[in-house]
């Protein structure tokens, strides 16, 4: 059984774009990344599976159950975090939270003492008296409480400071570890890196890629930087060519013993040679798009 | 019933300053009988020599309060009725606490099922306070009335008031923001009709649009039987607003 399986998911708003023909499939104990541009259509991707939008076509799949039919018995073996949370105001911490874990018809109180200690959050204060942290901390602790099998978190560390982002990141790591399955988006490329197992890239409303992070960073391109260049560059099979005064660099996507041989007849002061940046592979996804 | 609770918990300083506000009013109304019944009494006099019957105006209590009930809790209560009916689902949305809630294992019928709930029991509790302040005060003029009138008298109205807010509840589920102008412009517009279809025969036709037209107090005091067919219409739309919430909300596209 799939985590998550979406087969021409589409959602258009009357003439607007939302999202178009997503083909999605996260295996379970994935650790999955949803990267894509503002306005790509992750949020709407996210709003389909949890059952808050209807489909314009296409069918989604979450846990083996059908979100349109199935949605309560689905929703409890979820814990979603959205990117702005709002919560009722007037209502104290410790209560929304009772509250979350009441609907879930649970009693998670241990595990949500237990999540307010590590993430540092008062339960005796009211949320409207809370910061944009500390709302997303009480939407963490209502997400985590009941340990569901999968978290679908969208930007889940915009708004925190380092150290909360980093105990994040390390209470999902053991959640991950334990089998369940984490689909979150950000737009921050360097935390997917780190973090996911997988990534999945959309832009403009389509799904462009969905693979291991592992595949993504075996492209088979080298970055090459040529610092205090005096003769004209005429190279084969190399792109995203950029100048800085007498810095050029460039990615080459050839044989690189071929490469050396070309260095050869150049007259430069200093080379340099890496793997690409994954994060460079994630951009040049967004901007093939807009192309 | 998490939802009902909350809910109930939420709106409760509205449903207190409301039953206050409309129980103050009625307890004026009844305490002020006896200066009102002395001033119909000399009015009386005045008037014996042109031969207008005072007592066919505010004959008794019963008469009096009938006519004072339906003028001021008539519209109040329906006021509010509008108000709780019109925000109770798009609340949610227009303070964005929806997609919270509804990424919890609770389907949206049974959010419905709870709102409409809450709707009622404040209706309930606001109907009962002020029935209860209505019998204290009373009581303590020494007023002479028929319970069974009153009571009848207080369930036309809650009749009247379940109405508007099923109708603003319905509505209510296509609205993304509190519509609270929508669910008062209903009800005073549906308040002057009934007062418009009073005014000529030609114009009698609209008390059928209006549930004001079956809600009179005066005629239930006066012993006029109420019209079947104007209740049964207002029964026809407070199950329509009813079903349109259970047919649309479930599939309402959550932002």
């Amino acid at each position: 059984m799939k985590a998550i399986e979406t087969v021409g998911l589409t959602k258009r708003y009357g003439s607007a774009r939302g999202i178009e023909q997503v083909n999605l499939c996260v295996e379970q104990g994935d650790f999955l990344g949803f990267i894509g541009p503002n306005g790509a259509g992750k949020s709407t991707t996210i709003r389909l599976l949890l059952g808050l939008l209807q489909p314009t076509e296409g069918k989604a799949t979450v846990l083996g159950y059908d979100v349109s039919k199935d949605s309560t018995k689905m929703l409890s073996q979820i814990g979603y975090l959205p990117s702005e949370i709002n919560l009722y105001g007037r209502m104290k911490v410790k209560d929304v939270i009772k509250f979350s874990a009441n609907l879930r018809n649970m009693d998670c109180t241990q595990e949500a003492a237990r999540l307010c200690e590590r993430l540092q959050l008062d339960t005796e204060r009211k949320i409207n008296e809370l910061s944009l942290g500390n709302r997303k901390k009480v939407g963490m602790v209502c997400a985590l409480q009941h340990k569901p099998a999968l978290y679908i978190m969208d930007e889940p560390t915009s708004g925190l400071d380092p150290l909360m982002q980093r105990e994040f990141y390390q209470i999902m790591q053991e959640r991950n570890n334990e089998g369940a399955t984490v689909f979150l988006s950000s737009h921050a490329l360097s935390e997917v890196e780190k973090h996911c197992t997988h990534a999945a890239v959309i832009s403009n409303g389509r799904l462009l890629a969905c693979d291991s992070i592992e595949h993504f960073g075996h492209t088979g391109a080298k970055q090459v930087c040529l610092r205090g260049v005096r003769s004209p560059l005429c190279f084969e099979h190399i792109y995203d060519v950029k100048t800085d005064g007498s810095t050029v660099s460039f990615l080459y996507r050839g044989n690189v013993n071929q490469l050396l041989l070309e260095l050869r007849n150049c007259q430069f002061d200093d080379l340099t040679i890496s793997d690409t940046d994954l994060e460079d592979v994630f951009i040049q996804f967004y901007q093939k798009e807009d192309e | 019933m998490h939802l009902l609770k909350l809910d109930l918990k939420l709106s409760r300083l509205s449903l207190i300053i409301w039953t206050a506000a409309l129980s103050s009013v009625m307890a004026i109304c009844v305490l002020i009988y006896p200066i009102m019944e002395q001033s119909m009494a000399q009015l009386g006099e005045m008037f014996a020599d042109m031969q207008v019957d005072m007592e066919s105006i505010y004959g008794n209590f019963m008469k009096y309060f009938a006519s004072e009930f339906s003028a001021e809790f008539g519209l109040g209560a329906t006021l509010f009725a509008a108000i709780t009916g019109i925000r109770m689902l798009s609340k949610e949305e227009s303070s964005r606490t929806a997609e919270f809630l509804l990424t919890h294992p609770i389907s949206r019928k049974r959010v419905v099922t709870e709102k409409l709930l809450s709707l009622v029991i404040s209706l309930t509790v606001l109907n009962v306070v002020v029935l209860l302040v209505v019998l204290g005060c009373c009581f303590a003029i020494g007023a002479t009335f028929e319970f069974g009138t009153m009571l009848q008298l207080f369930l036309l109205y809650f009749m009247l008031q379940l109405q508007i807010g099923a109708m603003t509840f319905g509505l209510s589920s296509l609205l993304r923001r509190g519509g609270i102008g929508i669910g008062l412009g209903m009800s005073v517009g549906l308040y002057f009709l009934d007062i418009i279809a009073s005014l000529t025969e030609e114009t009698e036709f609209l008390k059928y649009f209006t549930p004001f037209g079956y809600a009179n107090g005066t005629a239930l005091v006066n012993g006029e039987s109420i019209e079947f067919t104007k209740l049964f219409i207002g029964i026809l739309l407070t199950a329509g607003g009813f079903l349109l919430a259970y047919l649309r909300y479930p599939k309402k596209d959550i932002h």
